[in-house]
C-alpha cells in the first residue's frame, strides 16, 4: 500500500469511534534480512492524530522552538500511537484498531531512537 | 583582500537584497520623500536577515542541503508548491526588472537608448552563467558592486546637517503631506526586500557550490556578518544623498538618473564614472542572483540536478530554466514597461512567499537529526520566532496597503 | 519494548527527501511516495517511489539528510536527458566545466 493512501486514513476503534487520523507511520530496522545484507525496515506502528491534520512538521518529536511546538500541537490536538499489533485491518479510507482510545499510549512515551 | 574575497558570496547576496534595481530607486526615493525616517526599517532588515541567512548557511554546512530543499521537505508536496510558485514568480519579476535596471544603468552610460541594450544585457547575463566559474562570478560583482560605497563618500562630500540626518532618523513617522499609509506601504516594502526570499536560496545554494562543510562555519557566517550590514550601509548612504539633495527642495525621486546624481554632484565625472560602473555591477550582479535562484528553486523543489559546479549538460533542466526565464525577460521588458514598476508588482507575490520561505528554516535549523550539534539556541529561537511574526504582519498587510496608497502615491 | 534497530518516521524521514546517486553524488529526484508491503507477516517498507519510477529497498545504501541510492538500472533523470539532448547540447561549452 502507497503510504500516500494510508496517510490521512481515519482510525476507528473497535465500537466504530472514529479516534482520529493517521500522519505517519513508524517504521523500526529490525525486520527480515535483505539480498543487501540489511534488516528491512518494519511497519511498528501508526501515528494517530485527533484533529484533521497530517503535517506534523516533526514536532512529535519535541524539537524546539517551543512556541512553534505549542502552535503545532494545538492544531493537533491530541497524539498517541497505535502499534501495529492492534491494527485488526484496514479497509476503504479507515483503520479499524483493536483497541480503544483508553489503551493507546501518548506518543511521547514510544522509546525514540 | 584575500579575506575580502572569502566574503564575496555574502556581499553578492547581500546586493541583491539591497541595491539591486528596485531598491536603488526605492532608498533614494524614500529619502527624497521621508528622509532618514526610515534608517530603522534597514537595521530592522539587516538583522532579520542575517539571522536567518546565518541559519541557512548552517544547515547547508552541516548537512549540505539547500533551503528549498527544506521546503518542500517540511510543507510537504502541495504547500511547498505554493511556496515554490510565489517564490519563483517574486524571483522572475525581479530579474525582469534587473535585466531592465542593466539596460538603465548602459543607457546612462551612453546615451543609447535602453531597449537596445536589453536583449545585449540579457544575453551577458547568460553567457557569464554558462561560462563563468561560480566563484569568479561571485568575487567580480560583489567587489565591483561594492563601488556604490561612492554614496557614502557623496554624503560626506556633500557636507550635510548631521544632526538634521540623525534627528530624522531617531523619529520615524511620515513628514509634511505624507500619511502614516504611505509610510507603512514603504515601510513594508523595504523590510520585505531586505528579506527578499531569493536572497536564502542564492545564498545557501551558493554556499553548495562552493563546497561548504562543517568547518567552514565560519566562512559561512562572516560572509553573512560583513555582506548584509553591509547592503545596509549602501541602503542608507543612497537615501542620505537623497534626503539631503531632493528633500529640502521636495523633488520625487522616479529615474534611475535622480538616484545616481548625488554623486555626480559632489564628486564630478570621476563620481558619476565610478557610480555608473557600481550600478552596472550591482544590477548585473543581481541579475545573476536572480537568474540562477530561478533555477535553484525549481531544480530543488523537484530534486533535479542543479548547480554550476557541475558541467552544463549534467544540468540540463536547470540551465534550460534559465535560459527560458531571460527570454522572458526579455519578452516582456520589449513592451516598454518600466522596470522599476516590475519590481511593485513582485511585491504581491513576496507578501505570500516570506513566511512559507522562512518558516521552514527555522523548524530545521531546530532540528537535531539535519543539525547534531548545531542546532538553534533558545535566544536565536527567540529572535527569529520574533522576526517570523514580523514577516507574517509585513505579509497581511502588504496588499492592503498597496491598494490603499495605490503603491505609493 | 526496546528497538533495536533504527527507527524512522516513513512521512518525516522518506516522503519528499531528495534522492542522491550513492557512487557520483548526482542528484536524482525527490521521493514522492513509500510503498508498504502491509499484508506480509512482517509488514516492511519495500520500495520508494519517484517520478513513478520504483526504487526497491534494497537499493537504499542510508538514509540522512538526504537519500542515497544505487539505482541499479533505473533511469530517473528522464527530463535532464530530454533537455540535454534537445537543447543543452546545441549549445557550445555544453560539456566544459566552467574555468
Amino acid at each position: 500500500m502507497r503510504l500516500n493512501d494510508l496517510l490521512g486514513h481515519r482510525v476507528v476503534d473497535r465500537t466504530g469511534r472514529d479516534i482520529g487520523g493517521v500522519a505517519d507511520v513508524r517504521l523500526v530496522q529490525d525486520g527480515p534480512l535483505q539480498p543487501s545484507m540489511q534488516a528491512a525496515f518494519r511497519v511498528d506502528g501508526l501515528i494517530v492524530v485527533e484533529k484533521r491534520a497530517t503535517r506534523l512538521f516533526g514536532y512529535e518529536r519535541h524539537v524546539g522552538p517551543a512556541l512553534l511546538h505549542w502552535l503545532v500541537h494545538r492544531r493537533l490536538g491530541g497524539v498517541w500511537y497505535l502499534p501495529w499489533e492492534d491494527v485488526e485491518r484496514i479497509t476503504e479510507g479507515a483503520v479499524e484498531a483493536r483497541s480503544g482510545l483508553e489503551d493507546l499510549r501518548p506518543l511521547e512515551e514510544t522509546p525514540r531512537h | 583582500m584575500k579575506r575580502l574575497f572569502a566574503v564575496t558570496l555574502g556581499i553578492l547576496t547581500a546586493i541583491g537584497g539591497f541595491v539591486d534595481i528596485g531598491d536603488l530607486v526605492t532608498n533614494a526615493l524614500v529619502g527624497a520623500r521621508f528622509g532618514m525616517r526610515m534608517a530603522w526599517v534597514v537595521v530592522l532588515g539587516v538583522i532579520g536577515i542575517c539571522l536567518y541567512a546565518e541559519m541557512s548557511g548552517r544547515v547547508v554546512a552541516v548537512s549540505g542541503r539547500p533551503v528549498f530543499d527544506l521546503i518542500r521537505e517540511r510543507l510537504g508536496r502541495r504547500t511547498g508548491l505554493f511556496a515554490l510558485i510565489a517564490s519563483f514568480l517574486v524571483t522572475l519579476l525581479t530579474l525582469i526588472a534587473e535585466v531592465g535596471g542593466v539596460a538603465l544603468a548602459l543607457e546612462l552610460a551612453s546615451g543609447v537608448n535602453y531597449l537596445l541594450w536589453m536583449p545585449l544585457a540579457a544575453f551577458a547575463v547568460w553567457l557569464v552563467i554558462w561560462r563563468v566559474k561560480f566563484s569568479r562570478l561571485e568575487q567580480v560583482f560583489g567587489l565591483l558592486g561594492l563601488l556604490l560605497v561612492v554614496f557614502a563618500v557623496a554624503l560626506w562630500k556633500l557636507g550635510p546637517d548631521w544632526d538634521s540626518l540623525m534627528q530624522q532618523a531617531t523619529n520615524p513617522g511620515p513628514t509634511g503631506h505624507e500619511t502614516w499609509a504611505t509610510y507603512a506601504y514603504y515601510g513594508i516594502a523595504l523590510f520585505g526586500a531586505a528579506m527578499t526570499p531569493y536572497e536564502v536560496f542564492f545564498f545557501s545554494s551558493g554556499g553548495v557550490e562552493e563546497k561548504w562543510e562543517r568547518q567552514d562555519l565560519i566562512t559561512a557566517r562572516s560572509n553573512v556578518f560583513v555582506g548584509f550590514p553591509l547592503g545596509g550601509l549602501l541602503s542608507l548612504a543612497i537615501a542620505g544623498c537623497a534626503a539631503v539633495l531632493y528633500l529640502p527642495a521636495g523633488i520625487q525621486v522616479e529615474t534611475l538618473g535622480q538616484v545616481i546624481l548625488p554623486a555626480a554632484v559632489a564628486l564630478g565625472k570621476l563620481g558619476l564614472a565610478i557610480v555608473l560602473l557600481g550600478v552596472f555591477a550591482a544590477t548585473f550582479g543581481a541579475a545573476l542572483e536572480t537568474s540562477l535562484s530561478c533555477g535553484y528553486t525549481i531544480a530543488q523543489y523537484f530534486g533535479w540536478q542543479w548547480g554550476k559546479f557541475v558541467r552544463p549538460r549534467q544540468a540540463s533542466r536547470f540551465h534550460v530554466v534559465i535560459i527560458i526565464c531571460l527570454i522572458l525577460s526579455i519578452l516582456v521588458l520589449m513592451t516598454a514597461v518600466d522596470p522599476v514598476k516590475v519590481t511593485e508588482y513582485s511585491v504581491v507575490f513576496a507578501a505570500m512567499a516570506l513566511p512559507l520561505t522562512y518558516l521552514p528554516i527555522l523548524i530545521i535549523a531546530n532540528d537535531p537529526d539535519y543539525m547534531d550539534d548545531q542546532k538553534n539556541g533558545r535566544v536565536l529561537n527567540f529572535f527569529a520566532l520574533v522576526y517570523l511574526g514580523l514577516l507574517l504582519l509585513a505579509s497581511i498587510a502588504a496588499i492592503p496597503l498597496m491598494i490603499l496608497t495605490r503603491a505609493g502615491r | 519494548m526496546a528497538a533495536d534497530g533504527r527507527v524512522l518516521h516513513a512521512q518525516l524521514h522518506l516522503l519528499d527527501r531528495q534522492l542522491i546517486h550513492e557512487r557520483t553524488g548526482g542528484l536524482l529526484g525527490k521521493v514522492d511516495d513509500v510503498e508498504l508491503d502491509l499484508d506480509a507477516d512482517v509488514p516492511v517498507l519495500t520500495a520508494l517511489i519517484s517520478q513513478h519510477e520504483l526504487i526497491p529497498a534494497g537499493q537504499i545504501v542510508a538514509i540522512d539528510s538526504a537519500i542515497k541510492i544505487l539505482p541499479g538500472e533505473l533511469n530517473l533523470t528522464k527530463g535532464d536527458d530530454w533537455a540535454e539532448q534537445h537543447v543543452v547540447d546545441k549549445i557550445p561549452g555544453a560539456g566544459d566545466a566552467t574555468e
